[in-house]
């Protein structure tokens, strides 16, 4: 997680209306980053991609008409056939609808972590930058602790305890939520701090302070939308990297473990019979692949677009 | 300086300390019963249990024992683990293929990364640099978890040029290990190089050096170069911290008997001690350089001064 601070690091975008553009009207800086974001093709595909996901995360059996779960040692190993179009592993199922199916604890854990992490970094970070001082101070070091514990060192720890404890399927789908979220909310903290102090000083925030504005309108209304655009790259490239998280640690064995369906699992197991056959870990390898490579790249080309100095 | 230098201590202190408890309470404090895991599947009398009990100071409250812990640690001691071996043992015998695992990481990123992004940077716009961006997004959205075992597929048994595992610990066994465990900080430093180096060929001293009439190659060679090295050489220090900590997956698939790969196998036993000592190792190697790397900025560029 340590490169995704000086990935996201977005210039804010000059006020100063951009000469050219079809119409030569005044745009805001969404509207310009959203002109330049709609012509890269890199950025539909990757919607697309994502889109895919949700779609399969939502309504699997849309995708596969097989069970994941209707194994039958008799076809182990057997080839392709018109239903199972990657065949079949070694325990005889089918590795695509394993695949399809393995989507939906992806999505919800990565989405879930994700929300987890923006809520909390929200709330330090603004009142971190905001009200400074002993605050700031504490929060400050807070996250300089929660850096001090690799994410996925704390992981392998911390799943390992609700593991001992006998959770159930959904019980370890939520530990995972929060872990990886009380994880990974530091670098979008220190990203939206650092633009909430240069926010505060700006003319229009006093000018809002003296119409009467209370601190949680001028933070809500006033400062947050400033610190939104870095905010969303770093969040949208965190998802990426809590649905890696969760596969890694799901191959670790402290993760989801079976009968729940994971990415992570199928790599895992494959892994061990990949000398006789490779394509039970060349699907799921391909679907992390994927879905990670499409939030990452979807981060990446909405900071290039808020980046005026990129263009 | 001197008081930066100070405020950095005390600031690291408070993370180790903050870090091992976190580590230290979650795995004894609600952890399983720590007597029976010693024993196995054994029973244990009452009056084995007492003593043992004893041996390891488990009668003591917990914020006893961690201080304890924390005051034997200053003098170098580690503890016992539950197999009976000094931690101190295991940790030096699991950090050497680790370091070498880290220095074949950090080694590839500079002579690929580095370079890479020069030349990206140089002939930006151009295939080269298109094709590099296009590289580098796929490297870092591939989950080591998938690259890992991919690699070890295809250059260990489709094309055996590599052992498939690096057990016996030579250098060149751990060749691929550390490539893998690089790759990110390859696609990450190719990045950066070129976001660095093509700020600065914008910069007023590049043109007043051009308008002197030094050659191309000079100009890129020296001025742009040294200034573009600034946050490079941060990263790759940061990084190193990093790596060793994210061994645990490339260590367990090549089977390198290092740090991460024990401290798995120490979880899966639970072997308390051992796992705290090694995340307190861990712990202490990412922080150090990250204070080395705070340090050698401000030796790095002049303009830099702490207060």
């Amino acid at each position: 997680m340590s490169d995704l601070e000086s990935i996201a690091t977005v210039e804010t975008p000059k006020t100063q209306e951009r000469q050219g553009g079809p119409e030569s009207k005044p745009r805001s800086a969404t509207a310009d980053a959203w002109y330049e974001l709609r012509r890269k093709p890199l950025f539909w595909i990757a919607v697309l991609i994502t889109l895919v996901v949700v779609v399969m995360a939502l309504f699997p059996s849309l995708f596969t008409p097989n069970d994941p779960g209707a194994c039958a040692l008799g076809r182990r190993l057997a080839d392709p056939t018109g239903a199972a179009i990657f065949g079949y592993d070694v325990q005889g199922c089918d590795v695509f609808a394993k695949a399809v199916y393995g989507t939906r604890n992806s999505v919800l854990i990565g989405f879930g972590a994700a929300f987890v992490a923006g809520v909390i970094a929200m709330l330090f970070g603004v009142t971190a930058g905001y009200f400074g001082r002993w605050w700031d101070a504490i929060v400050s070091r807070v996250i300089d602790i929660v850096l001090g514990l690799p994410l996925l060192l704390a992981g392998i720890v911390f799943m390992k305890r609700v593991s001992n404890a006998g959770w159930g399927q959904n019980g370890r789908i939520t530990a995972l939520i929060f872990i990886l979220g009380l994880l990974g909310w530091t670098t979008a903290a220190r990203v939206i701090r650092s633009s909430v102090i240069t926010t505060k000083q700006q003319d229009y925030v006093a000018a809002a302070r003296m119409l009467g504005a209370g601190n949680g309108r001028i933070m809500w209304r006033h400062i947050l939308p400033n610190a939104l655009a870095p905010f969303i790259v770093i969040i949208t490239m965190a998802l990426g990297a809590f649905i890696a998280a969760e596969a890694t640690l799901s191959f670790l064995g402290v993760g989801l473990i079976p009968p729940s369906q994971s990415w992570g699992l199928d790599i895992s197991e494959a892994r061990n019979y990949m000398r006789e056959d490779f394509v039970p870990l060349a699907v799921p390898s391909a679907f992390l692949a994927l879905t990670v490579l499409a939030f990452i790249i979807l981060g990446d080309t909405i900071r290039e677009a808020f980046d005026p100095k990129l263009r | 300086m001197f008081r930066y230098l100070v405020r950095r201590l005390l600031q690291m202190i408070l993370v180790f300390v903050a870090t091992t408890f976190i580590v230290y309470s979650l795995m004894y404090a609600t952890g399983g019963d720590p007597i029976q895991a010693l024993a196995g599947e054994r029973p244990v009398s009452p009056t084995q249990r007492a003593q043992l009990i004893r041996e390891y100071g488990l009668d003591q409250p917990f914020l006893v024992r961690y201080w304890n812990y924390l005051s034997g640690l200053l003098q170098g001691d580690f503890g016992k683990s539950l197999t009976g071996r000094e931690v101190s043992d295991i940790i030096a015998q699991a950090l050497p293929p680790t370091i070498q695992l880290a220095a074949i990481a950090i080694v590839t990123t500079i002579a690929l990364g580095v370079t890479v992004g020069i030349i990206a940077a140089i002939r930006r716009g151009g295939w080269f640099d298109n094709a590099t961006l296009v590289f580098t997004l796929i490297i870092i959205g591939i989950p080591i978890v998938v690259l890992a075992p991919l690699a070890q597929l295809i250059f260990t048994i489709k094309i055996p040029i590599f052992p498939t595992t690096a057990t016996s610990g030579d250098l060149y066994a751990l060749l691929l290990p550390g490539i893998i465990l690089g790759a990110l900080s390859v696609a990450t430093a190719m990045r950066l190089t070129r976001a660095s180096f093509t700020e600065n060929q914008r910069s007023d001293y590049v043109r007043t050096a051009r308008s002197k009439g030094l050659s191309k190659r000079r100009v890129v060679g020296v001025h742009v170069l040294r200034n573009s090295l600034i946050p490079i050489i941060t990263f790759l220090g940061i990084e190193l911290g990093a790596l060793m900590a994210g061994a645990i997956v490339t260590e367990g698939v090549f089977n390198v008997p290092g740090v991460g790969f024990n401290l798995f196998r120490a979880l899966r036993t639970e072997d308390a001690p051992l796992v705290v000592g090694l995340v307190s190792v861990l712990v202490i190697i990412f922080l150090v350089a990250n204070l080395i790397v705070d340090l050698l900025y401000a030796v790095l560029d002049p303009r830099i001064r702490y207060e």
